[in-house]
This record gives structure tokens, sequence and C-alpha cells, in this order.
């Protein structure tokens, strides 16, 4: 096991340097200058400039620079977005309404997930069972600002529920944009619970509980459930990443100060600092997560092997 | 098993009630012109958002207008700002020696009076008028000296800085350069009385001075702030109309209180604006809606679904779009070195219609390079009436000149490519032109080439384009921001369009006739009809526009074309319950 999480740590490591690597020269390549009014200037007033962000030097000498400073902690600092900020101060001061959000619309997808999914199996074929999967499909198939926008207008504007957006109500600001960010989760825990009790439902050893005498709701619970929610795990890797790509937009239509919001008005102004900061936060976050996910998943079902068939 | 059944049931109903309601609401949005706000229906809809004539009633008790902002503030410091966002907050929180009014003159503010120049036109002595910062501080003429040489160090590598100053303060091209500060023709002769060094006469020199690069600081707290100077509202220091505070320098929400401080603080009727940045035009509209905020901006599709409201403000903005006609492509003349060629063209397309119909947000059609309401005179005439229109649609005469331009070149079909942004309404705007031009010119086939904003600089810069859409808002308020553009070799020219007789009144409106404001306009009036009646140059498209929903107590904010867009210093709320 330490051997398996070890060479998942080199790998992880190896993962983020090329990710950094490639996001460093693919934005480099991006036509347009970090400084805003750089076509404003003269050749020698533009190089002065120039010169105080140190993108002067040539590109390899940047790159490895850059490089140094990041193994160090080191992420730089914001060209124009917040003009002379620590990128670490910005990531840090906005992570807090993204984790929220997300842990909320994590936690809520699941649980509701799993809740039709249990419902659709155990009443398979049933109209309970068709409107769970017509659900289903709407979820993973309208994006999740189109649900932003929908409950924003009708939660907010007309019922008058939930605030229509902005970031200061607490915990009643964060159940929209939570909602929105449900949905794909909920969709994909859905249709993964259905399947698995499905095939869980039909297997011996609930025919067992069912002649040992074991009532409905305790085989449903006790038995198929746990089962089922096994390969669950599986897909929150794939759930992780759809709320962050989510919480790109949806943290924009409800205005949230959030890292998501703030990586798009990043790339739009090609601050260099602000998008490498928060490319390599978001793979971070991410490798964890399916590290995380893998190792989970040995835990819980020895059979799968962790060592790659040696051993 | 009956409670489990429930439970089931529940959370199905709850996951259903929220689809419904979402796709209930969602239907609803196109309905959103109909229905009626609370508020009552104002007997006066400020237009414009600067007519004085708008006020009616008393001002409320509760003095608080609500905005919002379309971005962050990349950073407060005046040296070093370059955005729109921090030069309106600056605007409203800070001051310089001289500030925009309601008329969009620039009027004495820091400044005691106007200043004393010498007969040359090349020294400005100014006299400080008593004013503190918001921290009790004396505003100091050493404040403006220690800001302005500061916004020129290379060291502080501001962008704003030297663009502003070179060429017109006497030695800030060498001081931006890395030369000794004190060459720089700024001097505090003490306390009250700073004296500036001109480079040139400059005759609007005083409307530079409303501009935020030219606003003072304190450097006893700029040095002592250090890195941290202007990180956040509490590093700062105010002394302006209003204070910001609350602002954590990477957050979307900062707040304007009144500042008491304030030399002018009297005629300040407002205590708090709010303002939160959102980037989404749907949610400030659900926000100005919900009554939350005060004003919405309306941008492409949303202008057009709103343009009847009565809360309607439209904003006529000093920016202008045109096309610019390349005559040397690659080393080779192209058919736009031709001048009946960019007569045919420029006057071949419906610019009314292109207003009215694609672009539906308030913009007006241009048939000149200066905007309209963007500069004065000393009796507030617009200079835009000295030349009116200089060219239009007429398809007709446009034939003609086609005719008459094929001959010349010996072709019977030209094929030009029209180079434009990638955004919808560019595209939207591009294929109409396309559209109009191909059916008005016979045997011109004219092709698209969208490309995002970066692309564009460089192909211009390259002048690699036959026609290219383009526009350019003012860096000073005075027409010859738009005019020298197209000075032979000015580096936005590349065109290859020169003219001796242009260049010359130019030359004249920048040197001998500085100090002489009629006779400069003129010559600057003649150089425009010479660009556009004459030769064609450019063909002017439109003056944009912009319109914003604005609820009907709030009052005179004065809209600026130049620096900090707007001004709150005058505004108040009326009629609010």
């Amino acid at each position: 096991m330490a051997r398996y999480i070890g060479k998942r740590i080199i790998y992880m490591v190896i993962t983020l340097a090329l990710i950094a690597t490639f996001t460093f020269f693919l934005m480099k390549i991006l036509p347009g200058s970090p400084i805003a009014s750089a076509d404003k200037l003269s050749p020698e007033q533009r190089a002065v400039v120039e010169a105080r962000y140190g993108l002067d030097r040539p590109l390899p000498v940047q790159y490895f620079e850059y490089m140094f400073g990041l193994v160090q902690g080191d992420l730089g600092i914001s060209i124009n977005q917040f003009k002379g900020a620590e990128v670490t101060d910005v990531i840090l001061s906005r992570m807090g309404p993204s984790a929220q959000i997300g842990f909320q619309g994590m936690l809520l997808g699941t649980a509701i997930g799993i809740l039709l999914g249990m419902i659709a199996a155990l009443r398979q074929n049933t109209w309970v069972d068709y409107s769970s999967t017509i659900v289903a499909i709407i979820g993973i198939s309208i994006p999740s600002f189109v649900f932003a926008s929908m409950l924003q207008y009708s939660l907010g504007l007309k019922l008058g529920w939930f605030p229509v957006a902005l970031w200061k109500d607490g915990f009643m600001s964060s159940v929209l944009p939570s909602i929105a960010l449900a949905m794909f989760p909920l969709a994909t825990a859905a249709r993964f619970i259905r399947t698995e009790m499905i095939e869980v439902l039909g297997s011996d050893y609930i025919t067992l509980a069912k002649a040992k005498g074991a009532s409905g709701s305790e085989i449903a619970f006790k038995h198929a459930f746990r089962n089922a929610l096994i390969p669950l795990i599986t897909v929150l890797g794939p759930m992780a990443v759809a709320i962050l790509t989510g919480s790109l937009v949806v943290e924009q239509i409800f205005a949230i100060p959030g890292i998501g919001e703030q990586f798009v008005k990043s790339i739009m102004v090609s601050d260099f600092s602000i998008i490498m900061g928060t490319t390599i936060f978001f793979s971070v976050f991410l490798i964890l997560v399916i590290l995380i996910v893998d190792i989970m998943y040995g835990i819980i079902d020895p059979r799968i092997r962790l060592s790659g068939g040696k051993s | 098993m009956k409670n489990s059944k429930l439970f089931w049931l529940l959370g199905l109903v709850l996951v259903l009630s929220i689809f419904l309601a979402a796709c209930g609401g969602g239907d609803d949005t196109t309905d959103g012109t109909e229905e009626e706000t609370p508020e009552e229906t104002p007997e006066e809809t400020p237009e414009d958002g600067e007519s004085e004539e708008a006020a009616s009633g008393e001002p409320d008790a509760d003095q608080v207008l609500n905005l919002v902002e379309g971005a962050e503030i990349p950073g407060m410091d005046s040296a070093t700002a370059e955005d729109a966002v921090a030069f309106n907050l600056l605007n409203n929180v800070n001051e310089g020696l001289f500030r925009l009014n309601q008329d969009n003159v620039a009027e004495p503010a820091l400044a005691e009076s106007e200043p004393e120049v010498s007969e040359d036109g090349l020294t400005y002595t100014f006299t400080l008028r008593d004013a503190n910062w918001s921290d009790g501080t004396p505003i100091t003429a050493q404040d403006f000296e220690f800001a302005w040489k500061r916004a020129l160090d290379p060291e502080v590598g501001s962008p704003y800085g030297p663009y502003m100053m070179a060429g017109t303060i006497k030695g800030a091209t060498e001081v931006s350069e890395g030369a000794d500060p004190s060459e720089l023709g700024v001097v505090a002769e003490d306390d009250k009385t700073l004296v500036v060094t001109l480079e040139r006469p400059t005759p609007y020199f005083m409307s530079l001075m409303a501009f935020g690069t030219f606003y003072p600081q304190n450097e006893e707290f700029v040095t002592e702030a250090g890195g941290d100077y202007a990180s956040n509202s509490d590093n700062l220091l105010y002394n302006g109309p209003f204070m910001l505070t609350n602002w954590d320098g990477t957050g979307l929400t900062w707040t304007m209180e009144k500042n008491p401080e304030y030399w002018d603080a009297d005629t300040v009727q407002l205590d708090t604006i709010n303002v939160d940045v959102v980037k989404e035009t749907s949610t400030a509209l659900n926000l100005y809606q919900s009554g939350e905020k005060d004003r919405a901006g309306l941008s492409g599709e949303f202008a057009m679904q709103y343009a009847d409201d009565p809360e309607v403000v439209r904003e006529l903005e000093p920016v202008l779009f045109y096309l610019k006609f390349n005559q040397e492509r690659n080393g080779e003349e192209t058919p736009l070195a031709n001048e009946n060629i960019r007569k045919a063209i420029s006057m071949a397309f419906n610019k009314q219609d292109l207003v009215e119909v694609v672009l539906a947000n308030g913009s007006l059609p241009a048939n000149y390079l200066v905007p309209t309401e963007f500069t004065f005179n000393e009796d507030t005439e617009d200079f835009r009436d000295i030349n009116g229109d200089l060219t239009g649609f007429d398809a007709e005469q446009a034939q003609e000149f086609w005719a008459t331009g094929l001959e010349e070149i010996g072709e019977t079909e030209v094929t030009l490519e029209l180079l434009g942004g990638d955004s919808e309404l560019a595209g939207k705007m591009d294929a109409y032109l396309k559209e109009q031009m191909e059916t008005n010119l016979e045997g011109l086939t004219v092709n698209l080439k969208a490309v995002p904003f970066g692309v564009r600089l460089e192909l211009d810069e390259a002048q690699d384009y036959d026609m290219q859409n383009s526009g350019w808002g003012p860096d000073y308020q005075d027409p010859m921001t738009f005019i020298d553009l197209f000075v032979t070799g000015a580096s936005h020219n590349l065109m290859s369009y020169s003219n001796e007789e242009f260049d010359s009144l130019v030359e004249q409106a920048k040197g001998e006739l500085a100090q002489d404001p009629a006779a400069r306009w003129e010559a600057m009036a003649e150089a425009e009809r010479i660009l556009i009646e004459d030769d064609a140059a450019i063909a002017p498209i439109y003056q944009r526009a912009t319109m914003t929903l604005q609820k009907p107590y709030v009052y005179d904010i004065v809209a600026h074309p130049f620096g900090g867009d707007f001004s709150y210093k005058w505004a108040y709320i009326s009629g609010k319950e």
C-alpha cells in the first residue's frame, strides 16, 4: 500500500510539472499582452513596463525562473488583474466561497441522487423509475449555468426565496449556486446507483436474505444499498471535475467571489501569473481527488489490486 | 415501510418542484420588459444622466446609491491605474487640480482658481486651495510633484504615466527612461504653489489635470505603506467627494462613503454608494428588477429587449468606429489607394439601419471623426458643430465613384478583405457591411476575417489587411486625440495614408496656433474635413452609446467623456419610498 501511494505521488508530481510546462508555453503563444494599455505605449515605454514584470527576458529564462519559484511555493505576483498582489494571496482569499458551494453542491447532489437511484431501482419500470431517469437525463445534459440562470430567475427574482445573487447573506447566498452545481452529481449518482442496485438485487445473497426472512427495507438498505454504494466512489473524480468546471460559470452568474470566476477574468486579461497559479491550484486539487478516490477504492474493496498486477 | 415510502415521495416531489419552478421561470424571461416594476413612473426621466433639469423632488433622508460594476478593481494607485474601473473610482474618491463639471468642462478643484499661464503658454502656475486628505493632513503642492514623478519612475512601471506626460510635460520622456527626476518640469515652489513647465503649448492641459494619473499622493503615507500601498481601502488616502471603504483588494464588493474632509463636502448629497461586481448582464438585470441595484447596463440583445422601457437612460460615449482603408499591403498598392474606390465604399452602406437594426443600443450613425458631445469651447459650443456631417450613405453617388474608380485602376472586379473583431456583435455588423457593400457596388467581393482583439492589433501593426473595422476612444479631451491618429507615419495610421495639407494643419494646431483656441479649432476642423470629405481616408461608421436602466429616483449622476466615466458628486436620491 505505502509503495503504491509513494509511486502515485511521484506520478502526481510529474503530471503537475507537465501541466505547468504545457500551460506556461500555451499561455505565451496566446495573442495579446498582459499590459493592458500596451498598444498605447511607444516601444521604449513598453520595454520599461515589460522589464518591471520580467517579461523582457528570453522565454526559457522566464520558464525556469517560474518553475524554480513554483518549487518553493512562490506563484509570483499578479500583473494586471490585481496589480502587484501575491497570486497565493489571491487564491487564498477566493477559496472559501468556492469550497463552500462546491462541497454543498457535491453533498446535496450525491444525497438526492442516491435517493433517486434507490427509489428507481426498487420500483423498477414504474412511473417512479421513469421520472427519476428523466431527472437524471436532464441533470446530465443541461449545463449547470442554464440551471443557475433558471434558479436565479425563478427562486431568486420571482419567488424571492433566496438572494438573486451576491455573497452577502451567508448560507442563504450559497443555496442557489449549490443547487445549480448539484445537478450533475445528482444525475450521475442516480443513474449509477440505479444500475448497481438492480444488479445487486439480482444476486444470490439477496435471494438468501429474502429466504432468511429479512424485511424489504432491511434488504434494501442493509444489503443492496451498501454494496451498490461502493462503485459510486469511482465517479467521485468526474463529479469533482464537473463541480470545478461548473463553478467557473456558476460563480460568475451569482457574482460570487470565488476562484472560478476570477480564473475566467485572468484569461481574458492575459494575467500570466494568475492563470498559471490558478491552473496549478486546480490541477493539484483534481489530482488529489483522483488519488484519494483510488486509495479509498482499494481500502473499501480489497479485490482491486493496487500495485498494478505485481507483488 | 410506510415511513420510507413517504420519505421517497417527499424527496421526489422536492426535486421535481425545483425543476418545475425553474422551467416555469425560464419561460417568462422574454416577458421581462412588460413587467411592472414596483416603483412609480417618474414625472421626468433623466436623459443622458447629465441633465440637471431632471431634479424635481426634495432629496430623501436616506441617501444610498446601489451600483454594479463590470469588473474588479485591478489597483487603486493613481500612478499605475490604466483601466476604466479604477479611473472611475479615482474620479470619485480622489481629485486633481481640476475636475470635469456637469457640463463636462474642466473647472478648478484642488486648484484655487485658473492657473497663471506664461505668455509662451509653457509655464503654468497653480495655487492650491486649502484642502485636506481624509486623515486630516493638508494637501500640498509637494504631493503633486511626488505623485507625478512616481508615475514616471521606471521602477514603478506605470504605463499611463509616460503615456500621458511624455511630450507634454518638460523632461517627462527622459525621466520615464531613467533620467534624474529633478529634470521633470514640475516644481512645488511652496506648500501652495505648483509650477509646471510644458514641452509645447497644450491647450487642453486643464482637462488633463482632471485625469487620474495627475492626482496627488501623500509621500509620507505612500512610503510608509511601501508595497502595501493601495492594496486595500485602508492603505489609501482620499481627497475626493467620497472615501473608499470595505475593499479587500481582490474582492467583488466595495463601498464609497461621503468624505467629511472634502473641501466641497456641502455639495455632496449621497452618504453611501454600495458597489458589487456583477459580470453577467442578466444577473445585473435581475438585481435591478429585485430592487437591490439602482442601475444596470444593457448590452447586446438586452439593449434591444429593453429599448422602450421608460427607465432606460442612453449615454453617448466619445468612442468612434470607422473603417480603415489600407492603401498599401505587403509593399503593394491595394485598390483602396484609389480615392474614388474609397469614396464609393464609404458611401455604400446604410448607417442609419446599422445602428437601428443591427446595433440597437442607441448608437449614432457617424459621418465624422471627432465625436459629438465630446469637446466644447469656452462658450460650451460643440466642436462637432463646425463641420457637421462630412460624408453619408448615398448609393447612387457611391456607384458613380465606383465606376470612375474601377476605370482608373483598370479593373471590373475587386475583392477586398474586411478585418473585424470576433464578438457576436462585431460579426453581425461586419456581415451587414459586406452585404450592403456588395449589393450597392457591382463587382465588389468582400471577404470577412474575424479575429480576436490581440490578433487584430498584430495584423494592424503589420499593415496586413485591406479594410479594418476599428474603434478609438479619447486619451484627452481635445479633438486632436482623434485627428492626429492619421498624420503621415503616426503609430496608428498603419494604412499608408499621407496628405501634406492635412499634416501641416495638424502641425499648425499643435504649434503656432496652440495659443489661439478659435484658429486652432478651425485648423483641426479643416484637417478633419480633408481626411473624410476630400480623401475618404477612413469611412466613419458609428459613435457608440450605451443603454442603462436607472431607477427613476436616482438623479444627477454625471457621465463624462474622458477620465472617470461618472461623477457621483452631485447625485442624489429622491422619491424612493
